[in-house]
C-alpha cells in the first residue's frame, strides 16, 4: 500500500468518525453533567477575568482550587468559541487527533501502513475511546493527547528540539492534571525493564526523568500541600465518599478488563508486550509496556479511577497491539499458513466491528450522561420561580448542572476534593431521599437549609422501586413536573 | 582561603538560623499567639507530679534555677549543633559542593527548626549525637562521657544504636567493652533512681508522622527521601555490605521511633548532599535541564522551609486558646476538681495556662478519649467521665472540622447539645469549654 492511499484511508476514517460523533452529539440538547462545571468556570472567568476560587453555588458555597490552570486555559478558548459549542465539540477534535497520533506512532515503529491502519481502525472503533470525550471535555482528554505526544517526542529524545518539546508537554501535562505522575512512575519501570534486558539507559532519558520528577514533585507539593497534610496518602482518592469510591475506583479484574478493553486489544496487546520485553526489546515499546504495567498496577490496586485508567490503559494496549499484530503476521509468514494472514486481519476487523455494534444500534448512548430537555426545562423553571439563594438537592452527579442551569446553590456535586464533610453530606442526602420519617427528613433539610428537592431520571434509576416519602408527604409540595422530572418544595 | 570562605558560610548559616528563630517569635507575637508552640516545652515549665523521665527532671531543674535560659537555651543549642555539624561535614564530605549542600539541607530541615525554637529533647539528642560522631575516631574520654549522657537521657535509642556501634568498632575490643559498660552503667543509674526509660518506646508507623510532606513535624522531607535513598540504593547496588544493610534496617526501624528517625534524618543529609552534588556535577544532555533541575531543588527546599515557618507561626496554642484556658484557671476554684479532655495534641500546654491537668497523658488515656469522643451514648460517656474524673471538655473549631470530628453535631457533640449535665462555661472565638456535672 502506498503512502498516498494510506493517508487517504486514514483521512476518510477520521472524517467518518468525526461525522458519526457529531451526529451522536446532536441527538442531545445538552453537554455531559460533569462538563457543566467548566461552563460555569468559563462564565465566571468572562465576567471577572479571575479564576473561580470562591464558588458560591457548589456545596452551598466553598473554596475551590481544583484544576485551576486547566479551567483557566479552557476559559480563554471560550472567548473565541461559545462555551457550549466548545464543550460539546472540542472533545471530538481531541479524539480525532488521538487517533491520528496512534497512527503516526505505529507508523514510526513499524513503517507498515497496513498494520498502522488496522491499529488506527481498532483505536477508533473501541467503545471506551470512542465514547470517552463525546459530548464532554475534561483534563484527562487533553492528558491522553499529551501522553501520546510525550511518547512521540521520546522517539528522538537525543535531538535537542525533541527534548525541549518533551519537557514542554510534560510541564503542560503536570499543570492540567496530576496524572503526569504516571509518566514518572512509567520511567522508573522503564529503567527496571531496561536493566532486566541488559540494555543501557540513555543519558537524555535519565536527564529528562530527573527534571520531570523534580518538576512533578514541586508542582504537586505546592498545589496539594493542604490536601496532603489533611488527608495524607488518601488524597489519591480525592475525598470521594466511600460508597462512590467502590464504584469509581473499582479494582481491575480479568473479567472487567475483558469487558472494558475488549478482546482484540487485550490479546494483541499482551502478545505485543510479551514480544517487547522478551523478544524484540525496542526501547519505545519497552517504554509503552512500562506505562501499561503502571496502569495495570494502579488499576488493580484501586488507585486510579476505573473509567480514566481503562481509557489510558487501552491507548497503551492498542500501541502494543501493533507489535502483537506484526509478530503474528511475521510468524505466519514463517509457516505454511502465510495465506491465512488476510483471514486473521479480517477476523480482527470483524471482532472490532462487533464491539462497536452497540453504539451504531443504540440511539441514546449519551442520554445517561447528559441532561435531557425535561431536565433543562425544569432548571429553567427553578431559575424563574425560586428565590436566588436557595439550595437544591438532586443527585450528586447533577450538582454542577443544577448550579449552572438554575443558577442556584447545589447541596453537593462531584468535586469532593478538599470538601469538609463530603462523606457526611453524601450520606445525609441519601437518607433524605430514602428516609421514611418525615421528622428526620424535615430536620435534616432544615439543618442544611435545603428548600427544594429535584427528582430526575438519575434519581429514579438509582432508587428503583422506592416509594419516596417526599412524593407522598404533605410537608412537601410538588411545584413542577415533567415526564421525567419533579420538583418538591419543603413547606412545613 | 578555602577555610576562610567555609568559616564565612558557617557564620552566615548561624545568622540564618537565628534570623528564622527570631522571625517565628516575632510573627507569633504580632498575631497575638504565645511565643512557644505546643510541645514538650510546656512540660518543662510546670511541675508534673509523677512518672518523670530524667530529661524532664533536668530541664525542669534548669528552668527553675535559671528562668532566663528558657528563651536562649534552644537557640544556643541550635548554634552549637550547626558548628558541630559543619565540623563533621568538613571531615566526612569530599568536596566543597557536598559541604555547602549538606549545610543548606541541614538548615532548611523542618525538624531542625522545630526542635530549636523551644526547649526540646531533640535538640539535646542532636547535639549529643553530633558530639559522639565528632569524637568517634578519637575514642577519647569525652566520647565515652557523651555516650554515657546520651544513654542516660535516651536509653531506648542507645540500645537501638548499640549494634551499629559494635559493628563499626568490631576490631577494637576495648572500645566495644567500654561503650557497653558505659551504657550498662547508665541503665543501672536509671534503675536505682527508679526513673522510667522513655514515655514512648515504639509507636505504630503513621504516614502523617513519618513524612514531613504529610504533615509530620519530625518526618523525612521529600528531598532527603529521594536523594538520600538514591545514594543509599546506588551504594547498595555497588556493594551490598553489612553497613549498607544496617542503614536500610535503621531507616525502616526509624518509622517506629521518633528519636531514631531524627538521627536518620541527619544521616540522610550526608547521603543526599552527595547525591545532589553528583547530580549537579554530572554531564547533562542539555543545560536547560541542568539549571532547571537545580532551580527545582532550590524551589522544593524553599517551599519546605517556608511551609515549616508558616505552620509554626500559626500553630496552637493561639491567643484564643490562651484566653480560654486563663479564664478556666480563673474560675476553676469555684468548681469541682478534675481533668480536662480536649484534642490530645493540646495536652502539653493545658496545665501551663489553666492549672488543670490534661486528661490525655498516656496511650491508654488516648484510647479512652477516643471512646468518649466517638460515642453517642450518654450513659457510656457519663460513666467514663466519672470513672476518669474528667470535669472539663474543651472544643475548638479545628476539632469540629476534621481533627476530631467531621462536623459540629457528631457523637459526643451531639450528646453535649442535648444533655443538661454539660454546662457551657466558656464560648468565645470558636472555643467552647463545658463543665460536666454528673449530678
Amino acid at each position: 500500500m502506498n503512502d498516498k492511499l494510506a493517508n487517504k484511508i486514514l483521512f476518510a476514517f477520521i472524517l467518518l468518525t468525526i461525522i458519526f460523533k457529531i451526529y451522536l452529539v446532536l441527538q442531545t440538547p445538552s453537554i455531559s453533567y460533569d462538563s457543566y462545571y467548566g461552563m460555569r468556570y468559563a462564565e465566571y472567568f468572562h465576567e471577572n477575568f479571575l479564576p473561580m476560587v470562591s464558588d458560591d453555588l457548589s456545596y452551598q458555597g466553598r473554596l475551590s482550587i481544583t484544576n485551576i490552570p486547566f479551567y483557566m486555559i479552557v476559559s480563554l478558548f471560550t472567548f473565541i468559541i461559545p462555551a457550549l459549542i466548545f464543550f460539546k465539540y472540542i472533545g471530538i477534535l481531541f479524539g480525532a487527533y488521538l487517533i491520528y497520533l496512534i497512527y503516526k506512532i505505529t507508523q514510526k515503529l513499524f513503517n507498515n501502513q497496513t498494520i498502522s491502519l488496522i491499529i488506527t481502525f481498532i483505536a477508533g472503533m473501541m467503545q471506551t475511546i470512542f465514547l470517552f470525550s463525546l459530548n464532554s471535555f475534561s483534563s484527562i482528554t487533553v492528558f491522553s493527547v499529551l501522553f501520546l505526544l510525550l511518547i512521540w517526542e521520546f522517539i528522538n529524545l537525543e535531538n535537542k528540539s525533541n527534548l525541549k518539546a518533551f519537557m514542554l508537554f510534560f510541564i503542560l501535562a503536570t499543570i492540567i492534571t496530576p496524572y503526569s505522575i504516571i509518566v514518572v512512575l512509567g520511567f522508573i519501570v522503564y529503567f527496571l525493564l531496561l536493566k532486566f534486558n541488559s540494555l543501557p539507559i540513555r543519558k537524555s532519558t535519565i536527564d529528562v526523568f530527573i527534571f520531570s520528577s523534580l518538576f512533578s514533585i514541586w508542582y504537586h507539593l505546592i498545589i496539594y500541600k493542604m490536601a496532603l497534610i489533611r488527608s495524607g496518602p488518601s488524597v489519591i482518592w480525592q475525598n470521594i465518599p466511600q460508597e462512590l469510591i467502590s464504584l469509581s475506583y473499582q479494582k481491575l479484574t480479568i473479567l472487567s478488563a475483558l469487558f472494558f478493553i475488549g478482546f482484540v486489544p487485550l490479546v494483541l496487546g499482551l502478545i505485543g508486550m510479551y514480544q517487547t520485553i522478551f523478544v524484540k526489546r525496542k526501547r519505545l515499546l519497552i517504554l509503552i509496556s512500562s506505562f501499561t504495567f503502571v496502569f495495570v498496577m494502579l488499576l488493580a490496586l484501586g488507585i486510579l479511577p476505573l473509567n480514566e485508567g481503562i481509557f489510558l490503559l487501552l491507548i497503551c494496549l492498542i500501541l502494543l497491539s501493533a507489535n502483537g499484530l506484526a509478530s503474528i503476521l511475521e510468524y505466519l509468514d514463517l509457516t505454511l499458513f502465510s495465506k491465512l494472514k488476510k483471514v486473521v486481519l479480517f477476523l480482527i476487523l470483524v471482532f472490532v466491528l462487533l464491539n462497536f455494534l452497540p453504539i451504531i444500534l443504540s440511539t441514546d448512548v449519551l442520554t445517561a450522561s447528559s441532561p435531557n430537555l425535561d431536565e433543562l426545562n425544569t432548571m429553567k423553571f427553578i431559575q424563574e420561580n425560586t428565590p436566588d439563594d436557595v439550595t437544591i438537592l438532586g443527585d450528586v452527579v447533577e450538582g454542577h448542572f443544577i448550579s449552572y442551569a438554575s443558577n442556584r446553590k447545589n447541596f453537593y456535586d462531584e468535586n469532593f476534593f478538599q470538601m469538609k464533610n463530603a462523606d457526611q453530606k453524601f450520606a445525609d442526602a441519601k437518607s433524605i431521599f430514602l428516609s421514611k420519617s418525615t421528622v428526620q427528613v424535615v430536620e435534616q433539610m432544615k439543618y442544611y437549609d435545603i428548600k427544594y428537592i429535584y427528582f430526575s431520571k438519575l434519581i429514579f434509576d438509582k432508587y428503583q422501586n422506592v416509594n419516596f416519602l417526599i412524593r407522598e408527604d404533605s410537608c412537601f409540595k410538588k411545584i413542577f413536573s415533567t415526564n421525567t422530572t419533579e420538583v418538591f418544595e419543603l413547606i412545613c | 582561603m578555602l577555610n576562610k570562605s567555609k568559616n564565612g558560610i558557617l557564620f552566615i548559616s548561624i545568622l540564618f538560623f537565628l534570623l528564622i528563630g527570631v522571625l517565628i517569635g516575632v510573627f507569633r507575637t504580632i498575631l497575638g499567639n504565645p511565643f512557644w508552640i505546643a510541645g514538650e516545652h510546656y512540660q518543662y515549665l510546670v511541675q508534673t507530679t509523677s512518672n518523670q523521665t530524667l530529661i524532664n527532671l533536668v530541664y525542669n531543674y534548669v528552668v527553675n534555677i535559671l528562668p532566663q535560659t528558657i528563651y536562649l537555651m534552644p537557640l544556643i543549642l541550635g548554634v552549637f549543633s550547626i558548628i558541630f555539624f559543619s565540623k563533621i561535614a568538613k571531615k566526612y564530605l569530599n568536596t566543597d559542593l557536598e559541604y555547602y549542600t549538606s549545610l543548606i539541607l541541614f538548615l532548611t530541615l523542618p525538624v531542625f527548626i522545630l526542635s530549636h525554637i523551644a526547649l526540646s529533647s531533640l535538640s539535646l539528642l542532636l547535639i549529643l549525637s553530633l558530639l559522639i560522631v565528632e569524637n568517634y575516631p578519637k575514642h577519647n574520654f569525652l566520647f565515652y562521657v557523651y555516650v554515657f549522657i546520651l544513654s542516660l537521657f535516651f536509653p531506648i535509642l542507645t540500645i537501638l544504636v548499640l549494634p551499629a556501634f559494635i559493628y563499626f568498632a568490631f576490631k577494637d575490643k576495648s572500645f566495644v567493652v567500654i561503650s557497653s559498660a558505659t551504657i550498662a552503667l547508665s541503665y543501672l543509674i536509671l534503675f536505682f533512681l527508679k526513673l522510667p526509660l522513655e514515655y514512648v518506646w515504639f509507636s505504630l508507623p503513621q504516614t502523617n508522622e513519618i513524612f514531613a510532606f504529610f504533615g509530620g513535624k519530625f518526618g523525612y522531607t521529600i528531598l532527603l527521601l529521594i536523594f538520600g535513598m538514591t545514594y543509599l540504593y546506588s551504594e547498595f547496588s555497588k556493594n551490598s555490605s553489612f553497613s549498607n544493610s544496617l542503614m536500610i534496617f535503621y531507616f525502616i526501624l526509624s518509622f517506629f521511633n521518633t528519636h531514631l528517625r531524627c538521627i536518620m534524618i541527619f544521616v540522610l543529609i550526608f547521603f543526599a548532599s552527595k547525591s545532589i552534588s553528583e547530580l549537579i556535577n554530572k554531564k547533562w544532555s542539555a543545560d536547560i535541564l541542568k539549571y532547571g533541575a537545580i532551580l527545582l531543588i532550590c524551589c522544593i527546599l524553599f517551599f519546605s522551609l517556608s511551609t515549616a515557618i508558616q505552620d509554626t507561626i500559626t500553630q496552637t496554642p493561639t491567643k484564643n486558646h490562651v484566653d480560654a484556658l486563663k479564664y478556666l484557671n480563673f474560675i476553676r476554684v469555684n468548681l469541682q476538681e478534675g481533668s480536662l479532655l480536649t484534642d490530645p495534641n493540646y495536652s502539653s500546654f493545658i496545665k501551663y495556662y489553666s492549672g488543670i491537668e490534661p486528661y490525655v497523658q498516656t496511650y491508654k488515656h488516648e484510647e479512652l478519649a477516643k471512646t468518649i469522643f466517638y460515642s453517642r451514648q450518654y450513659s457510656k460517656i457519663a460513666e467514663l467521665l466519672i470513672q476518669e474524673n474528667i470535669k472539663f471538655i474543651l472544643i475548638d473549631s479545628q476539632m469540629t472540622s476534621g481533627s476530631i470530628w467531621a462536623n459540629d453535631r457528631e457523637d459526643l457533640l451531639f450528646v453535649i447539645k442535648y444533655s443538661d449535665n454539660f454546662k457551657e462555661i466558656y464560648s468565645k472565638n470558636g472555643i467552647k469549654i463545658y463543665y460536666f456535672d454528673a449530678d
